[in-house]
């Protein structure tokens, strides 16, 4: 019981003095760092969605780029219309459309009617978290009904994110194609106006991170959390105790998709672009990798992760001589924390806390 | 006619790539996600040995193949071997492995560091000298079909026979096949499994060489073109049903046909996506591959 | 399955004597091969059924189909006037039955609290679960369910670090935090001391009444501790059933086992 205690305590501490930092960061960094530090606490985000259905749930998406890629492009889709100069239609649409086409959102490109919503910019901060879910929703469905697991699991997703980014690439009177929405107005409420370097934006990142870290660790500490920790360890196990797996399965996986979507909807703010890019197989797996350099189990630990793993990564490519080597050392980085350290920054802490290195038996392959 | 040709020929590339990563999963259940990365080795090989060392393209075959199945036994034996049993886990580590072996070709294997280029090396794009007998178009049945696309289709057609002789036919493709069914009975039963994974891996890495000389001859070679490769490969091996030669040829067969036709249809990047959507619904409804009849 | 058409089915017995639990012309092929093949099976509510047979008769088979693990080829299960055929594991396991593996099945990284807290949870769906939060400490049921398995002591131990035998009764106390009127239990003894076989069969005896039991048994010693009705397979079929004396004096039985060093060691 002690020992609990004594994690309990030190699991607290750590969260506080995650945060603390975190908040008081703006006040010693310039603008161009606070937006870095900002985009990165984005991708923390990320690592928390990630950290829930992988390290809790054991469901490996390789395809969360997709959906944060979506959210990126829903909330890009407002800003792009909220810019003067694309009114009554985007600048892009003009370059692709038919010469005796009507100048209106309506018909100006074949599909270009889907856009009218997006007017409205709450409308598409809406749909930047609803659309990933409701697409994941669909997806997981299938997946899960048919009792698709492991590393299915990851292929399946893998693949459907390469259809998505094929089909924006594709379509470019509708998405910019290739190259994206990279034109956009910032994002307004009531009157105030966010400034992508400014500390408005910043705060609005790391509040969105406390607050889907704290229900996060909600409903970790739920019930739901030890169902999907149950399932985790043994699926057929929770059948025969009578819980409906696939549907535990489809909630987190909708979760955490939702939890991409608004991350990639605040990517958009301070990035100030939606590209196809977002949606490569190489950003989703980098996205893995984040929550797994941080420990996977851990939310904190895929927060701290994402951070870290950026920062050095920003850092870097700064400077010439290193920035060749980087990526090698990333790739390295891969190699080295599934070797050596399968849970992660976090499960060495815990180990050095002092619960004897018992929490170790996450990384030996849980899921077949 | 044309296009089925062209078909054949995706096949025939998809199938050399999807064989070693059919051979590797089958053995030891890994998913090699650097296994794309061989193919761009193997084009690479070609790039350099025809530059410098002015071998052509015949010759850079055996050339790359033992190029690439020496990458791959280093792979096995410094990273996979620790990760035998944790699938998930060896698709990141092998990521990684992937991300640097691009890095390495983009930074002159890290010479270019100290200023040092080598011709052929680096981001650049490059191009590969193909035999003028490759280049001929051969009229067929009242079509015109490329030279080098047919020779793709016998290299491929080789290699399949060579390999299911030594699978089915050799003391070592009976090993493979015994550990990949049961490892421990196979090790209980004196099979080194260690050493016949180790050349499982490197056997497959060497296919996937031999079929980045052929990609070598038709497309630009830059460092990240093995990317595509993997994925669409392990969707041939996961459609086709893990640990079933006929079933990758087969898949290889169909997947390479479906991307040609729907591409010459509508175009490039609907080929893909069918191929994609395809191979998902595959694995959404025939988990255990097209041509797996279902048991216990 | 055609869970439709078999619902306005009138019960072919009586209601006073109707069974809890019924396999009705129960076959399941693997590529042909009947591992179970027309099997009925009828059992009384409170009862304490024992299945015998040797090793390949299709016992595990039995049980498999029963809660829903494998579908039957053909065939089909009642639970009470219930047609549960088809119906998925989770349905079955929700309409009271509970399953015990041969290998013990928990969830090793969770503490033996926690595995009972994720078995005796009634409440199954995703959102019922969502805002609940979880005790530290376990329940009445929950203490009771330990401390009658043995392992009170161990509540707050991680199941991995539990002793075979302690794993065996684990399960054993998540299938009795189910609730559930009927326990299947394939071979509860196994790999445990005699002094625990002893402690089993006590429990199991404990059980019948209130609970109806199914137990797969190759031990006879065992057998005959609990036994009440025993049902021998063979080849995937019943061969016989009835009292632990009828059935070692049934010739079929016996000339079933001939060669393999008669029923006692069967």
């Amino acid at each position: 019981m002690d020992e609990r205690m004594k994690h309990r305590t030190a699991t607290i501490a750590a969260y506080l003095l995650f945060f603390a930092v975190i908040f008081a960061l703006p006040f010693f960094l310039n603008s161009f760092w606070t937006n870095r530090v900002a985009t990165y606490l984005v991708y923390s985000i990320c690592a928390v969605g990630i950290s829930l259905s992988w390290g809790y749930a054991g469901i490996l998406s390789l395809g969360q780029g997709l959906f944060f890629g979506i959210g990126a492009y829903m909330l890009a889709m407002s800003l792009t219309l909220a810019v003067p100069e694309n009114n009554p239609v985007p600048e892009l649409m003009l370059l692709n459309m038919q010469p005796d086409a009507v100048r209106d959102l309506c018909c100006v490109t074949p599909g270009s009617f889907l856009w009218i919503p997006f007017r409205s910019v709450a409308f598409g901060m809406i749909a930047a978290i609803v659309v990933p879910c409701v697409l994941a929703a669909g997806l997981g469905y299938v997946m899960f009904k048919r009792r698709t697991t492991g590393v299915y699991v990851s292929i399946i997703t893998l693949a459907f994110a390469l259809i998505g980014q094929l089909l924006i690439i594709n379509n470019q009177p509708l998405t910019g194609g290739f190259n994206g929405l990279a034109n956009l107005a910032w994002l307004e409420i009531g009157g105030f106006e966010f400034d992508p370097y400014g500390p408005s934006i910043y705060y609005l990142v790391a509040g969105t991170l406390l607050a889907v870290v704290l229900v996060s660790r909600a409903m970790l500490s739920a019930r739901i959390g030890q169902v999907l920790k149950a399932v985790r360890e043994d699926e057929a196990r929770a059948r025969y105790l009578g819980y409906d797996v696939e549907n535990y399965k489809l909630f987190i996986f909708c979760f955490s998709a939702g939890i991409a979507g608004l991350a990639g909807m605040l990517f958009t703010l301070t990035a100030e672009f939606a590209s196809p890019s977002l949606m490569a197989t190489s950003f989703s797996i980098s996205m893995v990798i984040w929550a797994a350099t941080g420990g996977r189990a851990s939310l904190l630990g895929a927060c701290i992760g994402a951070l870290l793993v950026n920062f050095v990564g920003s850092v870097a490519s700064e400077s010439p001589a290193f920035q060749p080597v980087w990526p090698i050392v990333l790739g390295g980085l891969f190699v080295f924390v599934v070797l050596v350290m399968p849970n992660g920054i976090a499960g060495i802490v815990k180990d050095l806390i002092g619960r004897s290195g018992k929490a170790r038996a996450v990384g030996q392959e849980v899921y077949p | 006619m044309e296009t089925f040709v062209i078909g054949l020929s995706i096949a025939s590339i998809l199938f050399m790539v999807a064989l070693g990563l059919a051979i590797i999963y089958g053995t030891m259940k890994v998913i090699n996600l650097a296994h794309g990365e061989m193919v761009m080795i193997g084009a690479y090989v070609t790039v350099l040995a025809t530059k410098h060392l002015g071998f052509n393209l015949y010759l850079c075959l055996p050339l790359a193949f033992l190029v690439t199945a020496g990458f791959g036994l280093v792979i096995e034996r410094t990273v996979v071997r620790r990760l035998y049993g944790r699938l998930l886990d060896t698709l990141l580590a092998t990521w990684g492995i992937a991300l640097i072996l691009q890095q390495l070709i983009r930074i002159h294997f890290g010479l270019g560091l100290f200023g040092i280029h080598i011709d052929g090396l680096g981001s650049d794009l490059q191009n590969v000298p193909v035999p003028g007998e490759l280049q001929q178009t051969l009229h067929f049945l009242g079509a015109n079909i490329p030279v080098y696309r047919a020779f793709i289709f016998v290299v491929a057609l080789l290699l399949g026979a060579v390999t299911w002789w030594l699978i089915y036919r050799t003391r070592f493709g009976s090993q493979l096949r015994a550990v990949s069914v049961a490892r421990n009975t196979a090790a209980a039963c004196g099979v080194n499994d260690k050493r016949v994974n180790m050349l499982a891996f490197a056997y497959g890495s060497g296919l996937a060489g031999i079929a980045g000389v052929l990609v070598s001859g038709f497309k630009t070679v830059s460092p990240d073109m093995g990317t595509p490769y993997v994925v669409d490969a392990f969707l041939v091996v996961v459609a086709g049903g893990v640990g079933h030669l006929a079933g990758t040829f087969l898949s290889a067969g169909i997947l390479g046909e479906v991307q040609s036709f729907v591409a010459m249809w509508l175009n490039d990047v609907y080929g893909r996506t069918v191929l994609f959507a395809v191979v998902i619904l595959i694995l959404l409804f025939k988990p255990q591959g097209l041509f797996v009849s279902r048991s216990r | 399955m055609n869970a439709v058409a078999n619902v306005s089915r009138p019960a072919a017995v009586p209601m006073a004597a109707m069974p809890i639990l019924q396999a009705k012309k129960l076959t399941v092929r693997f590529d042909g091969f009947p591992a179970v093949r027309d099997v009925d099976l009828a059992i009384a509510d409170g009862e304490l059924r024992v299945i015998i047979g040797a090793n390949g008769a299709g016992k595990s088979t039995l049980l498999d189909l029963l809660c829903g693990k494998i579908l039957p080829s053909e065939g089909e299960i009642w639970l009470r006037e219930r047609n549960i055929t088809g119906i998925g594991e989770a349905a079955i396991a929700r309409s009271g039955l509970g399953r015990k593996f041969q290998t013990p099945t928990v969830f090793k990284e969770m503490t033996v609290l926690e595995n009972l807290q994720v078995a005796s949870n009634r409440r199954v769906r995703v959102f019922e679960n969502l805002f609940d939060w979880l005790p530290s400490r376990p329940s009445d049921k929950e203490a009771a369910v330990a401390e009658r398995t043995g392992l009170l002591g161990a509540i707050n131990r991680r199941a991995s670090e539990l002793s075979h035998g302690q794993l065996q009764w684990l399960e054993l106390a998540m299938v009795l935090s189910q609730d559930p009127k009927i326990v299947l239990l394939d071979e509860p003894a196994a790999g445990m001391t005699a002094a625990e076989t002893d402690k089993t069969a006590e429990l199991l005896l404990d059980l019948a009444g209130s609970h109806t039991v199914l137990v797969i048994e190759h031990d006879m010693a065992f057998v005959r501790l609990i036994c009440r009705t025993i049902t021998v397979m063979h080849q995937g079929a019943v061969l016989a059933e009835g009292t632990a004396a009828e059935i070692e004096h049934n010739p079929a039985v016996i000339e079933a086992y001939l060669g393999s060093a008669g029923l006692s060691h069967a």
